[in-house]
């Protein structure tokens, strides 16, 4: 690769290289992963870019794919996207003043030993393509024996739309993973307070609906610890022409 | 490389340092490997070569071998020599 190229893919992605006589970064974020395009070309190689924002990702991709292209290597035959990832956003989003409390336990009491889910699948909204919504499945753990959503977080899931629709589910895997919270908390069963996890997906694709979102889990008193997974999509190169 | 980075909820973090990963497969484990991938690959990027590491997980079942490199402007390559049977096999056992 070219140092021309590596700054074209660089400014492609929204950013610019480092020079030996900028600061260092001076606060650190141990863990954080930013969002990534990986470009994988025929023989097994790739590039991974970091992408700057999430708006134009398709765009961005097109871009940088004819870039590496250009080199007159092996050629880019898959794109994956792998979502960013915090560790911790407790901090952030918690609002003063929560109290911490255990919240009801996502485990069915009446059948030990059998976990139930609340499932199907969500209008979800891409980071790739905003114009239409399409169908993503979902499946939480619930106490509920009828397969309700847990009562823990039946309000949020409901507020921003993940929902159940009248449609089956598609055999296979899913390439697609959607944006999610992963939430500990602490919840109470008949032995005593426990720890829980749960991944709580997001189907609005709008950040002021996920930051309220993720508000609303931090301002369970429940939770004890909130991480965040972005959107993933292990075939990104099949959405561009 | 470094950006202005906008997270998923819309807060903005200003000129945050990444590397950007560049990863070449060469199907044969040889020193002559290495050399091509520091002779192909190391002269066209700028600056000086901070570290360079080879890693050598080589007796133990086949699993890449990487070498890493870093540049005096903080841009990181990493390129993953993944070892084929047959050369894993050749390396191993075959007296020369």
């Amino acid at each position: 690769m070219t140092e021309a190229v590596a700054d074209s893919i660089i400014a492609a992605a929204g950013g610019q290289r480092v020079l030996p006589t900028d600061p260092p970064n001076i606060c650190p974020d141990p863990g954080v992963e930013g969002r990534k395009l990986i470009f994988i070309n025929e023989e097994g190689g790739s590039v991974g870019v970091t992408m700057a924002a999430r708006n134009t990702l398709i765009d961005q991709a097109i871009l940088i794919r004819g870039l590496l292209d250009g080199l007159g290597g092996p050629r880019v035959t898959c794109v994956l996207l792998r979502g960013e990832y915090f560790p911790n956003v407790l901090d952030e989003l918690r609002p003063a003043g929560i109290v911490a409390a255990p919240g009801a336990s996502s485990r069915p009491v009446a059948t030990a030993g059998k976990q139930h889910f609340y499932s199907g699948v969500m209008n979800y909204r891409s980071d790739a393509i905003f114009a239409e919504p399409y169908l993503v499945p979902f499946k939480i753990a619930t106490s509920s024996l009828v397969d309700a959503a847990p009562t823990l977080y039946a309000t949020i899931l409901n507020t921003y739309d993940v929902v159940p629709q009248t449609a089956v589910p598609c055999s296979g895997t899913n390439p697609r993973r959607s944006r999610r919270y992963i939430v500990q908390s602490q919840v109470t069963e008949p032995t005593g307070v426990v720890s829980q996890t749960a991944e709580i997906p997001i189907a609005i694709s709008n950040p002021v609906a996920i930051l309220a979102a993720g508000i609303d889990i931090a301002s369970l008193p429940s939770t004890q610890c909130l991480a965040y997974r972005g959107e993933s999509n292990d075939r990104f190169h099949k959405l561009l022409p | 490389m470094r950006q202005d980075y906008t997270t998923d909820i819309g807060y903005t973090y200003y000129a945050v340092g990444y590397s950007m990963v560049q990863t070449v497969v060469i199907p044969e484990i040889t020193n002559q490997a290495v050399d091509v991938v520091l002779t192909t690959y190391l002269p066209v990027v700028n600056g000086q070569v901070l570290n360079l590491k080879d890693t050598c997980p080589l007796p133990k079942g086949i699993k890449p071998r990487t070498v890493e490199i870093e540049l005096a402007d903080r841009t990181k390559y990493r390129f993953d020599i993944l070892l084929t049977l047959r050369s894993l096999y050749g390396h191993s056992y075959s007296p020369s």
